[in-house]
């Protein structure tokens, strides 16, 4: 296999990262932000799956990695989620077959309106009987099968350099996150993305000890190393520990990333911004949208990109589909020729990591997924010039790389940490960070606990990992729901700090600790001495 | 946010709309007016948002947008209120860029009083030193300079003259003249912002490859992400790049 990889032209690494932070609320009958996982799953996770379906009965052999954060695994296998996607499928199969008695007089939005009918009523069917709801298990399947290598990142995505003053949630972040992959899919995973792609040197030693072998570094982060990268971004760095890290190739980023010169801004692809949420009178939307007074995303969005004016052309599906598959044939010619135009300068194959927001394919680019078969398919047909690789795959033909160090760095805006830490949302960390220093100040106190008080330690190390999560800051940067990520924050910190107080008077609420573990219920395993220092 | 939904307020809660959003309104102004300047100042927002961030900034966003303006609902998240401080006395410093920390501190009740209470007390300083090692001693400071601050100050963004190279900060009293430690901060290690130069007898092709990584030509200076913004962006840069090829053969 190895001479045979090593013939070829280049070598394409498409990584695709799939993560939703942790967003669960029972104490809510319907709740707004837990749209993110189902919005997602509809469009994006099934849609893929449905994807290396078509490819397995095809017999056409893919090799992709895809990282799974845990706070959307464990999402994935919960049972109050489940349940709410299922009631959130019939909700909009409902709409679907109201549209369809809408539209009757208008054949173009008719047609969209089956389109939905037939995309959501085949969704809830392959959910609850192919998937059994639960799309980890066809998941790891394709792993077994040798087409997927899943990974995995930290527990609940934190931006680490921000944290770098405290190795020991570094490490609970990354050993939590790893644990719960191992819970999954039984098997330790050979590749770690690290949130945000943020990189600090020496997280690196943080990883080495759990059988990590590489991580995914912005372009930045690989080109600014120690020592110049002798091969660009076409190969990855070796850590001086062994730890490999492989860059994002920027020009295959732009092509599907950019609204404006990048594929998914076609005119003929589904527009994203216009729903019918926002198009149908208040009174007859209410019932699909927020409360029944606040206009939200429905998911049924009927026309095409177009232009930039709001005289929008109906949506044509199999016009995209066509359009998908010129721009992944586009894409790989791009590949090819960038790989013969490197490999003058190369005395190796090059590779071209493509690290991608899994959620990208499908749920803001709808033809995105139908983009990944075509290239998938064509790359096959080409399998003498280019092959799909994983990290591991091109770890096991090139092991020895170039030795250094990257530099600190993320794929946020300007690079660095600012996304994640700005005017908008630096108060957090110094709470945060306190958080931690007395999270490892109840470990040395209460070293060895049994019981209520081991329960109520366990939940205190969860509400600080869930502190955490790089997601808050970055929406609170973004300007998306502003006020939901504050509250989230403060929620967890408040948690936190009646547990402490709670701990120090010795006056724990059974019940209140009861509520607060079934609401916040993610790593049921996690064990609080993963804050001590010598853990 | 639409136009229907900001119909459905009262006009009290349009202007607690408008407070919150630091949009200015002439006081007296009718609901109408009102809405629209609302509306083009939601537009604006969310325009200037999204030239503000980058591609992967971009994409990420979208995962959670299931409406639009969601950050003026009306709601309260102040319920929750969390201590300003934490009665310590501490300084953590967090490394944002290559040119700017980030430093939060806080000094105990009891400090304070002992420190305004000490005879000849003239004022606090924040000083920044730079570090030749990660490890804090004496013999490690390359350079310092102070910046004054008040008792009620608790962080402060920090421009720094030098990239990689080690920092932390102090917080120093003034007291005749002389100045006394508080407390110190972590060490932090700022980076690089340039492609580092080829070592001696370099006989790879780095110039050629980096600069098809979409990075400058120009590798004996620094070249940073500012300037590394300012690459042209090009979906289909290998075009781009074979023609420097053949024009340069």
């Amino acid at each position: 296999m190895i001479e045979h990889l090593k013939n070829k032209k280049g070598m394409i690494s498409l990584v695709l990262h799939a993560h939703l932070p942790f967003v669960r609320h029972p104490e809510h009958e319907r709740f707004l932000e837990e749209a993110w996982l189902f919005e997602a799953l509809s469009e994006t996770y099934l849609p893929l799956l449905r994807m290396f379906s078509r490819l397995d009965e095809d017999e056409i052999p893919f090799r992709l990695t895809i990282s799974l954060s845990p706070t959307l695994t464990h999402m994935l296998q919960d049972d109050l989620l489940r349940q709410r996607y299922v009631n959130h499928l019939n909700m909009l199969i409902e709409l679907a077959e109201k549209e369809l008695i809408y539209t009757a007089g208008n054949p173009e939005e008719h047609r969209m309106a089956q389109m939905y009918h037939e995309l959501y009523s085949l969704n809830l069917k392959e959910y609850e009987e192919v998937y059994e709801r639960n799309i980890l298990k066809k998941l790891k399947y394709y792993q077994d099968r040798g087409y997927l290598e899943i990974i995995t990142t930290c527990a609940t995505h934190s931006f680490l350099p921000h944290y770098q003053n405290y190795p020991e949630m570094i490490r609970a972040q990354i050993l939590t996150g790893i644990e719960s992959h191992d819970r999954v899919f039984s098997t330790q995973p050979k590749g770690l993305w690290l949130p945000e792609c943020g990189y600090f040197p020496g997280v690196e030693e943080f990883i080495k000890p759990y059988g990590i072998q590489y991580f995914m570094s912005s372009a930045h982060g690989l080109l600014y190393s120690e020592d110049r990268p002798v091969n660009g971004l076409f190969a990855p760095i070796r850590c001086p520990n062994g730890v490999h890290a492989f860059a994002r190739d920027r020009a295959s980023s732009r092509a599907v990333w950019s609204a404006t010169d990048g594929y998914p801004g076609d005119p003929v692809y589904r527009d994203f911004y216009r729903d019918l949420g926002f198009d149908r009178p208040l009174d007859y939307i209410a019932p699909y949208i927020n409360c029944g007074v606040n206009r939200v995303n429905t998911g049924l969005k009927y026309f095409a990109i177009t232009d930039k004016s709001d005289n929008k052309l109906i949506y044509d599906p199999e016009a995209a589909a066509v359009k998908a598959k010129e721009h992944a044939d586009h894409f790989l010619d791009n590949r090819i020729r960038q790989c013969e135009a490197l490999s003058q300068y190369m005395d190796r194959t090059p590779i071209i990591p493509c690290p991608y927001d899994a959620e990208l394919f499908g749920h803001w680019w709808f033809e995105g997924p139908l983009f990944l078969e075509a290239l998938i398919r064509k790359i096959h047909e080409k399998s003498d010039d280019v092959v799909l690789v994983t990290p591991t795959d091109y770890l096991k033909v090139y092991p020895q790389n170039q030795v250094t160090k990257p530099a600190f760095s993320s794929w946020g805006d300007k690079g660095y940490g600012q996304v994640w830490l700005d005017g908008n949302n630096d108060w957090i960390y110094r709470h945060t960070h306190k958080l931690i220093e007395r999270m490892q100040e109840l470990v040395n106190r209460f070293p060895d606990e049994k019981g209520l008080k081991e329960r109520t330690l366990n939940q205190a190390a969860r509400e600080v990992l869930l502190s955490q999560a790089s997601d808050w800051p970055f929406i609170m940067k973004a300007g998306t729901t502003v006020p939901y990520a504050r509250k989230r924050i403060k929620e967890h910190i408040h948690n936190f700090n009646f547990i402490y107080d709670s701990l120090s008077r010795n006056t724990i609420k059974t019940e209140w600790l009861t509520k607060l573990e079934k609401k916040d219920n993610i790593f049921p395993f996690l064990d609080y001495r993963v804050f001590r220092k010598d853990y | 946010m639409t136009e229907e939904r900001l119909f459905s307020f009262s006009y009290e809660q349009l202007l607690e709309i408008s407070n919150r959003g630091n949009i200015f309104v002439t006081p007296g102004v009718d609901k109408e007016t009102l809405i629209s300047l609302l509306m083009d100042a939601f537009e604006e927002d969310r325009d200037e948002r999204e030239e503000l961030n980058n591609l992967a900034i971009q994409m990420e966003a979208r995962k959670f947008s299931v409406s639009r303006d969601e950050e003026l609902d009306l709601g309260q998240d102040d319920d929750l209120e969390l201590p300003l401080r934490y009665n310590d006395t501490s300084a953590t410093l967090l490394l944002r860029d290559p040119s700017w920390v980030f430093c939060y501190w806080d000094l105990e009740d009891k400090k304070v009083d002992e420190i305004q209470n000490s005879p000849g007390f003239q004022g606090l300083l924040l000083r920044v030193v730079e570090l030749n090692t990660k490890e804090y001693s004496q013999d490690n400071v390359l350079d310092y300079f102070d910046i004054p601050i008040k008792f009620n100050d608790y962080r402060r963004y920090i421009n720094l003259p030098s990239v990689d190279t080690c920092y932390c900060v102090e917080i120093r009293a003034v007291v005749e003249d002389k100045d006394y430690l508080i407390t110190r901060s972590n060490s932090i290690e700022t980076t690089r912002e340039y492609v580092t130069a080829p070592r001696e007898n370099d006989i790879t092709h780095s110039d050629e490859l980096i600069r098809m990584s979409g990075f400058s030509s120009e590798f004996g200076e620094a070249h940073g992400v500012s300037g590394y913004q300012e690459i042209p962006q090009r979906i289909i840069p290998i075009h781009d790049l074979l023609d420097e090829e053949q024009f340069n053969d």
